[in-house]
């Protein structure tokens, strides 16, 4: 950080903490990235760097690239997802097969974790440690595994083998549950592993193509399963699904089946409603619902979506070769509140 | 218009400049016939071509990319030393260079390209770089401009053995060993070569190495001419090529992948000479690829593999009418079949009808009239055309001017990948024109073409409704520019001294989006500068790309330079040449690709043996 970024960080945050002031928690103010929303983009896969941009929740800032502005290096090739610990942010290069930390708030890089991670995808903490997914070669069905992080050191501690292609990773309690998209296959569990232990404790079948992992309200783990949709490729249409999955057996609670033609790409659990998107639509459901949602709520390219309070997300990779935007729109109403151009690829939205 | 149509139209105008033709004979020199070679020089009225001389091939005998990135117009994207690299040649993209192999397209029926770096440099006894579209005489892809590759076959009495041996930084090696023996009556021409190298060199300003991308790779040629009596020749060229190379990381990422490639072209060829003004060529070619890519070079039980096998046949019918009119017809027929990893077994046939026309109207103006139709199982192929013209307004200025129309059909993969691939597709298709001025004078020499391409239905590979990676004719692009190069000789008693420059000027963008294309450099010069001098020879080759803009990152503009000094024994028999090459003199941090460093300062000792 040079001495011009320094003089404006402290003025930027001089800036946060009079406007805090005002209120009655007196916080100190944790970075300039405090009150926001981080936004992964994947970046270009040929030699091309992933970025996250940074835009404050009043959305009168927007700054982009902004762990590379900070730090003067880049994340590597395809930020796949950014897992948090505490303050920690860890930025996951899939391709650059490399971990950043780094202080969510300010960006300020930690440490690296360049050792024994093979094609990693997602992470997830539970017993102190940060779990991520690796899915080794995407067509060798024996070098994938799950690597075992010691969050006081950021070092490999374990690596876990698992079943081909694990993705998305979520933590319940000291359980971890893992959906098997499959690679450059198509798999169709979900396995559990116990974090104090560091072994798969259970394997669970589910529709084909797991992906995006939520916990509902009542403790159950949500599974968006893709299917497969009909192409010149694929004669037969495998419907997409949403597994439920019972905590406390580890065993399918129930199956909702989409109609035909609904692939989602992603899911999110807010506030008793499950959302869910396909490439142009965006759905919604209430957790406790038994048919499948048949309108759309919004109508509009998705590439990414997430919901917090009262917001519905959605990011937009345009042809993938430009920057591509976000789209935030009202839950309530659904109507679009604004657009910011983002980066290229933009694929994950975290709040901060 | 159909298959017989057109023949019946090809013979009627053979016929017809028959009865027009004049008595004069015309000699055609039957020793050193070439055919292929005729197309570039005799069938090019109008269009730009540049001879790569073999000095300039010993000097950057590593690969072809290197002989033409410092000695042409084009720009290679060379996804680090030694990797794939493929050429943008006036702006266009990648598969709109054609690679011509003793007058065989030889571009990939997979992804329709040429990695310049899976082909060697040494093979060839011409390097001819031919600027403008060629699809009518070149086929598929012809579009910015055609890179010739030729063996010439010559019977009279020769008897020659060489050896090239390279050694260099980062333990990069090659040899290669030629041997040629022919009389009036045969000839056969025997090469092997080698290339290697650790390729482990520091990237200036960073604590990282260009891991990964250590490489190897071999040659084999024979090229054998057998003259059965002046009415016929028997001709066989065969040119095969076997890599093994890693692919380096870049500053982003770390890689272990690997790829081997195997490629064998393979053609005989019947000269037919009917009469000293008409001859028959009549060809047959078997051309195969196949290349393995592994995910993770150290398990390479698990692989990816693309296999494609080509047999063609062509007559070729030519008529020198007279020492100005000349006619030629051709008739082709190619059968391509693919298979591989992530598409089945396809097969494609193609019948093919060309017709040329050169004629000397006046003695400063000529001009050459030429038309193609392809007729194939999968799409409509599109008319062809091209016409230029030569003026020569006095003894130093001739100005040309070309028109022609051209295409790329829809490869492999784009038709049969899975998933995503779209059998919808139909041909590309681009148009240009160009306008050339040269002008000579005793000592120095320049040439200026403006050029302008316009393209369409370019195939573009974006995500569909489903979100696969599937490929549609939707892009246009538009591309402009400026070509200027100049050739100065001169010598004070033994000094001699050349300088040669290539400046491009290309301006290309996309028409829906209206924005610049993505690995074009605006400017881009080089420049060489020659020095002899008895037994001693000097040179200094520069190079400056402008930035390049790639996706949402700009690759900077670099200029760099080498020096290279090259001494003959004389006082040895068989006058052995040394050489010593500094390359990257000035140690300047540069990129071809994003994020792909080049190396710093490196060095590299000749030795050039003929006996």
């Amino acid at each position: 950080m040079n001495f011009k970024k320094t003089v404006f960080l402290v003025a930027i945050s001089g800036f946060l903490f009079a406007s805090c002031e005002s209120d009655n928690a007196p916080d100190e103010p944790k970075g300039v990235y405090e009150n926001g929303l981080l936004i992964a983009n994947e970046g270009a896969f040929s030699g091309g760097t992933g970025t996250v941009n940074f835009i404050s929740d009043d959305y009168l800032t927007e700054e982009s690239e902004i762990f590379n502005q900070v730090n003067g290096e880049s994340i590597g090739t395809i930020l796949q997802s950014i897992g948090f610990n505490n303050d920690d942010a860890y930025l996951i290069a899939n391709v650059g097969n490399k971990i950043t930390v780094a202080d969510r708030f300010t960006m300020e890089k930690i440490t690296e974790i360049t050792t024994d991670l093979s094609n990693p995808r997602y992470i997830a903490f539970s017993n102190g440690k940060g779990f991520v997914t690796n899915w080794g070669n995407g067509s060798d069905a024996t070098d994938d595994y799950v690597a075992v992080i010691d969050t006081s050191t950021n070092t490999i501690e374990a690596k876990i083998p698992v079943f081909e292609g694990p993705e998305q990773i979520i933590a319940n309690g000291n359980f971890l549950y893992v959906s098997h998209k499959g690679g450059f296959g198509s798999g169709n569990t979900v396995s559990v592993i116990n974090a104090v232990t560091n072994t798969v404790v259970t394997t669970i079948s589910v529709g084909d193509i797991p992906d995006e992992l939520a916990i509902d309200n009542s403790g159950n783990i949500l599974v968006s399963c893709e299917g497969k949709a009909e192409t010149p490729w694929n004669p037969t249409e495998v419907l997409g699904s949403l597994v439920t999955i019972n905590t406390a057996t580890n065993e399918v609670g129930a199956t909702l089946n989409f109609a035909s033609g609904f692939h989602p790409n992603s899911m999110v659990f807010n506030d008793s409603n499950i959302y869910l998107s396909t490439s142009s639509s965006v759905y919604k459901m209430d957790e406790a619902a038994t048919t499948i949602p048949t309108s759309a709520i919004i109508n509009t390219t998705v590439y990414g979506i997430s919901v917090n309070e009262d917001k519905i997300y959605v990011l937009d990779a345009k042809d993938f070769a430009s920057n591509g935007t976000l789209k935030i729109f009202d839950a309530s109403t659904n109507v679009e509140l604004r657009e910011f151009t983002v980066g290229l690829i933009p694929g994950k939205i975290y709040f901060n | 218009m159909g298959l017989k149509r057109l023949f019946i139209f090809v013979l009627s105008i053979i016929f017809a400049g028959n009865v027009y033709s004049q008595k004069k004979p015309v000699v055609v020199n039957l020793d050193a016939f070439s055919l292929s070679l005729s197309k570039v020089i005799d069938f090019s009225k109008g269009y730009r071509s540049m001879l790569i001389s073999d000095s300039l091939v010993a000097r950057n005998i590593k690969s072809l990319t290197d002989v033409l990135r410092f000695n042409s117009f084009i720009y290679f994207k060379e996804n680090g030393l030694g990797m794939v690299s493929s050429p943008s040649f006036r702006g266009t993209s990648a598969s709109h260079t054609a690679v011509i192999w003793n007058g065989i397209n030889i571009n990939s029926q997979l992804n329709g390209q040429v990695d310049f770096n899976a082909i060697s440099a040494n093979s060839y006894d011409h390097i001819t770089v031919r600027g403008g579209g060629g699809s009518v005489l070149f086929g598929s892809g012809a579009i910015g401009g055609t890179i010739h590759l030729d063996n010439l076959i010559q019977f009279s009495a020769q008897n020659q053995h060489e050896i090239l041996a390279t050694y260099g930084s980062f333990k990069t090696k090659h040899i290669s060993y030629d041997f040629v023996k022919s009389s009036n009556k045969s000839f056969i021409n025997i090469g092997i070569g080698a290339n290697s190298s650790e390729n482990d060199f520091k990237y200036l300003d960073s604590n990282l190495r260009n891991d990964n991308g250590s490489y190897e790779n071999y040659n084999f040629d024979v090229n054998y001419g057998y003259k059965i009596n002046e009415k016929h020749q028997l001709k066989l060229y065969s040119s095969s090529f076997f890599g093994d190379r890693n692919l380096s990381r870049t500053l982003n990422a770390p890689s272990n992948d690997g790829y081997e490639d195997i490629n064998s072209k393979n053609l005989i060829e019947w000269n037919f000479f009917l009469s000293p003004k008409e001859h028959i060529t009549s060809r047959v070619s078997y051309i195969f690829e196949k290349f393995k890519y592994f995910d993770n070079n150290r398990n390479k039980e698990i692989f990816s593999e693309g296999n494609t096998e080509r047999k063609i046949a062509q007559i070729d019918y030519n008529n020198s009418i007279s020492t100005k009119l000349k006619l030629n017809g051709i008739l082709g027929y190619e059968a391509v079949s693919a298979f591989g990893s992530s598409f089945d077994s396809n097969t494609r046939n193609i019948f093919s009808g060309v017709l040329s026309v050169n004629h000397q109207l006046t003695k400063k103006l000529s001009y050459g009239i030429q038309f193609r139709k392809d007729f194939q199982n999968d799409f409509d192929s599109p008319f062809l055309y091209s016409l230029g013209i030569e003026q020569k307004l006095n003894k130093k200025y001739t100005l040309s001017f070309n028109t022609s129309k051209n295409f790329r059909i829809p490869t492999f993969n784009d038709l049969y990948w899975k998933p995503g691939g779209n059998i919808d597709l139909k041909p590309e298709g681009s148009y240009q024109f160009e306008v050339g001025n040269a002008i000579s004078f005793k000592n120095i020499s320049f040439q200026v073409n403006g050029f302008y391409i316009k393209s369409s239905d370019l195939i573009q590979w974006i995500p569909n409704q489903s979100g696969v990676w599937s490929p549609t004719n939707t892009d246009e692009t538009r591309n402009v520019g400026i070509e200027f190069s100049a050739n100065y000789k001169t010598s004070i008693k033994n000094h001699f001294i050349a300088i040669n420059a290539n400046y491009s000027y290309t301006d290309a963008k996309d028409l829906e989006t209206n924005q610049q294309l993505i690995s074009v450099p605006k400017n881009r010069l080089n420049a060489l500068v020659n020095y002899q001098h008895k037994n001693w020879s000097a040179y200094y080759q520069l190079l400056f790309n402008d930035d390049v803009q790639f996706i949402v990152d700009k690759i900077p503009a670099f200029q760099v330079s080498n020096v290279g000094a090259e001494y003959e024994v004389s006082r040895l028999e068989n006058k052995p040449k040394v050489g010593f090459v500094i390359n990257n003199i000035y140690n300047i941090r540069y990129q071809n690709t994003l994020n792909r460093p080049m190396p710093g300062i490196n060095f590299q000792i000749t030795i050039n043996l003929n006996f």
